[in-house]
């Protein structure tokens, strides 16, 4: 193995203390929230919890757990993220391939109408409108469908097909009677592993921190997702809406003082067991959009 | 053959009689947008009790739609773009003067004759305390197209923070409650330098913490110590003369010097300075520590857990600084200190006398109390009389109206069913605790509640001296309080839509400029120099505007 010059050495030195204050950076918040979740409220506010808990305690959890809907939200949460990556996949999927084909006739219309979705939408009222005549609103459907359909991915989905399916292949196929259709799910799923991956992994992490679609269209808290519930529990403290009942504010502030951090390991914590397994295909997602066919 | 007729002819009228019984029996469905509390247990509106009573009693049936609160914003907006829209929006403060005036296509316009025909109660409520209630209800196309909500009238809405200081660290200091200025300030200088709190540490004590995260908390509100009473978080910037015009209170020199008194106190490390930047929680934590000795707040009891804690403190009237007199802001305490828009109908609305029908139902002084606590009367509530003794249960309107109305949060262990816990929310709920964890309705309630209701509005609530009941503390503060009061309050009608456009428009930026520059001068103090471009900034950013848009407003001249 080469050796390294002193200057390589230095180079590689400020490198990793870079590289570690930026993971410090990051790992912190996260650390700072396991420990809190775990630690004595009084400790929190005042400033003296650091690196390790202090006032050890499990009531959060206790709490946090206990809570009806905490639970259902989690169900809600896995339940969307399952069925709208699935809805994400099977729409995304041929339209990305079709889209990569040649002769598929208006092509370059279809693409450049796709593309103008990217850049105008039509607002939050006029969306609400559609879903309400859809009879979407405070459904379950809403939730799968809404943000499944990605132009972005998409479009990687096109440039892949478009780089690693050659058309020589689709040609013999077709000599050989083989359907647009067969062709798609014989070949071009097989081949496509790496693309489903990245798209499933990137519409899974959309669904699991999405909280907006179910503000807007959902009031039945029996569809909300566990975001949501996070969120009204952080922000609720800070919203003015309940400032002229002080009483009432008591009670919500020391509910969410006790349970919030707690909330916020539980809600994060399968996503980042998942990730280490799971970052490679984000890498490959990179790079798909990158490398020229 | 003819008897056969007859017979026939009388079944037919018969089964026609019992169809059209049955049919006026079917209750009718109607939609009511709502507000709901985070903390709520239930999992529906429908659970509570005193929905399902309205549904009895009323003849409906009832679909919620619960908007929960701190994110109501972009879901009103978009159930107001649906059609049909909900038959009645039942969501007090959520609804703004703007909304409505913005969208009045949308909403069912309230006649007075209706009020008269369908809620005979409410309208006798109304006029024989309320004369003034067309007037505050009409908006400025002389139409009705709402009810009032809510808080209405209370003696602890008076005002909002107020001071309250350490009466055990004033012991241990050996110190009197401060009367003067210089008394104030001896006063912090001993929390500063001695254990205050006994805990064997000098050095822990906070003689004065503020936090400018909460509405009542704010530092700015210590300028009613130069007859200022500004009120930052209600964007209250500005003062009265001795006529009630509107004035400037935050470009004045009283301003300054109070700026200069504080500032000064800080550099002496008497106040937290941290209190611009620090959290809620973080705030929270210092008073339940017992670091702090002078805090303002609406009551000790809201931040501090300890009871024997917060019974330490005491209000004291901030002492007026020299050349002035303390005066604290005022609250409307009139008809419009409810939400003005708590009950509307919605132009979709089949059932109008239905939709009025509720009203008039929920605004029952009892039935509002049961909404306002979440829980039938005998269970986390009941009626008191004058030794605090609960009413018996069969105590009727008249008695309770002798004994003054007022009522007692009940202990919750003291009845909770066998084997009920705070974990077990589906037994507490079927018992009627839906009160047990937080109250499980928000902003939205009926006129005739707690504070409102027709005979509290002769007899208050907390007649009781104990100050270990919530808020009582708070409550009796208040009398120490009554000279200070600024004899004037804003004038609470509706401005009209283009107004208000104009006026956000033309002070845009107006309130960052605003507690930017104090915030600033607490910190580092003020020059000649800083003093005047501070003015010439308030004078760009539409602060005269902001004064004669509020002097106009007093006096109805929009």
């Amino acid at each position: 193995m080469k050796r390294q010059s002193i200057g390589d050495k230095v180079v590689n030195v400020i490198f990793y203390i870079i590289l570690g204050f930026f993971v410090i950076l990051c790992f912190y918040p996260v650390w700072y929230a396991f420990l809190a979740s775990f630690s004595d409220p009084t400790y929190i506010n005042s400033g003296k919890l650091i690196i390790l808990p202090r006032g050890l305690t499990f009531g959060a959890y206790k709490y946090a757990l206990a809570q009806r809907q905490l639970w259902l939200g989690y169900a809600n949460t896995i339940l969307y993220t399952v069925a709208g990556t699935l809805f994400g996949l099977i729409v995304c999927l041929p339209a990305g391939y079709a889209l990569s084909r040649n002769d598929l006739p208006f092509r370059k219309i279809i693409m450049a109408l796709f593309v103008f979705t990217m850049y105008f939408g039509g607002g939050l009222i006029p969306t609400y409108i559609v879903a309400s005549t859809l009879h979407l609103v405070n459904t379950r459907w809403i939730l799968i469908m809404f943000g499944s359909v990605s132009v972005y991915n998409m479009i990687l989905i096109r440039t892949f097909c478009g780089s690693t399916i050659p058309e020589e292949l689709r040609e013999a196929a077709s000599m050989d009677g083989c359907s647009n259709t067969r062709f798609f799910f014989t070949f071009v799923l097989p081949l496509s592993k790496a693309i489903i991956a990245v798209i499933a992994l990137y519409v899974a992490v959309a669904h699991w921190n999405n909280y907006y679609n179910a503000l807007v269209y959902t009031t039945n808290t029996k569809l909300h997702p566990l975001q949501l519930y996070l969120r009204q529990l952080l922000l609720v403290t800070m919203s003015t809406d309940s400032v002229d009942d002080p009483d009432a504010l008591k009670e919500i502030q020391d509910m969410i003082l006790t349970i919030r951090y707690a909330v916020i390991v539980i809600s994060t914590l399968p996503i980042m067991c998942l990730y280490p397994f799971l970052q490679k295909y984000f890498v490959q997602g990179v790079m798909i959009g990158s490398l020229k066919g | 053959m003819t008897k056969r007729i007859l017979s026939f002819l009388m079944a037919l009228m018969l089964l026609c009689g019992i169809a059209s019984i049955a049919a006026a029996e079917e209750p009718v469905t109607l939609t009511i947008a709502t507000t709901r509390r985070t903390t709520d247990i239930t999992e529906s509106y429908n659970q509570k009790n005193w929905a399902q009573e309205i549904e009895k009693a009323c003849n409906v049936k009832i679909n919620w739609i619960e908007l929960t609160e701190g994110q109501i914003e972009e879901p009103l907006t978009a159930l107001l773009a649906a059609s049909p829209l909900p038959d009645i929006f039942w969501s007090g403060k959520a609804m703004s003067d703007s909304i409505v005036s913005l969208n009045t296509k949308l909403w069912h316009v309230i006649t007075e004759d209706e009020i008269k025909t369908y809620m005979p109660n409410l309208y006798n409520f109304y006029e024989n305390y309320f004369p003034t209630w067309r007037e505050n209800q009409t908006y400025p196309d002389g139409n009705i197209y709402s009810l009032p909500a809510g808080a209405l009238h209370s003696r602890m809405h008076t005002t909002y923070g107020i001071q309250y200081i350490n009466t055990k660290w004033l012991e241990r200091v050996g110190k009197e409650m401060p009367t003067t200025m210089e008394e104030f300030h001896d006063v912090l200088v001993a929390f500063r330098d001695m254990d205050a709190n006994g805990n064997g540490d000098a050095t822990d004590e906070i003689p004065f913490d503020f936090c400018d995260k909460v509405y009542t908390s704010w530092l700015m509100n210590a300028a009613v110590a130069w007859g200022l009473p500004i009120y930052p978080n209600g964007k209250v910037y500005y003062s009265w003369d001795k006529d009630g015009n509107v004035i400037g209170a935050v470009n004045t020199p009283a301003y300054r010097e109070f700026i200069e008194y504080y500032h000064q106190l800080g550099q002496e490390g008497l106040i937290n300075l941290e209190g611009f930047a620090q959290t809620q929680d973080q705030f929270n934590a210092n008073l339940n520590a017992d670091k702090v000795g002078v805090f303002w707040a609406w009551g000790p009891c809201n931040h501090i857990t300890d009871k024997e804690l917060f019974l330490q403190f005491e209000a004291f009237v901030p002492p007026a600084a020299e050349g002035y007199e303390t005066v604290l802001p005022t609250r409307n305490m009139n008809f419009m200190n409810a939400y003005r828009n708590g009950f509307m109908i919605s132009k979709d609305c089949k059932n109008i006398e239905k939709a009025y029908e509720i009203w008039e139902y929920a605004s029952d002084p009892i039935k509002a109390l049961e909404i306002n606590n979440g829980s039938r009367r005998g269970l986390l509530w009941e009626f008191v009389d004058e030794n605090n003794e609960y009413l018996p249960a069969d105590a009727t309107i008249e008695d309770i109206a002798a004994h003054g109305f007022k009522y007692l949060m009940k202990e919750f262990d003291k009845d909770c069913p066998d084997g009920c816990t705070h974990e077990k929310d589906a037994a507490l709920i079927e018992a009627g605790y839906e009160w047990c964890i937080g109250k499980t309705y928000t902003g939205g309630n009926t006129l005739g509640l707690v504070d409102i209701a027709p005979l509290m509005i002769e007899r208050e609530n907390y007649r009781t001296t104990d100050l270990s009941v919530w808020g009582v503390q708070r409550y009796v503060s208040l009398d120490k309080y009554d000279p200070t009061f600024c004899p004037f309050s804003m004038n609470s009608s509706i401005v009209p839509a283009e107004a208000q456009e104009e006026f956000d428009f033309s002070t845009d930026g107006l309130y960052n400029i605003i507690n930017g520059f104090f915030s600033d001068a607490i910190m580092k103090g003020v020059t000649d120099e800083s003093w005047n471009s501070y003015l010439a900034d308030l004078e760009n950013y539409g602060y005269n505007y902001y004064v004669d848009f509020y002097n106009k407003l007093a006096h109805n001249e929009l």
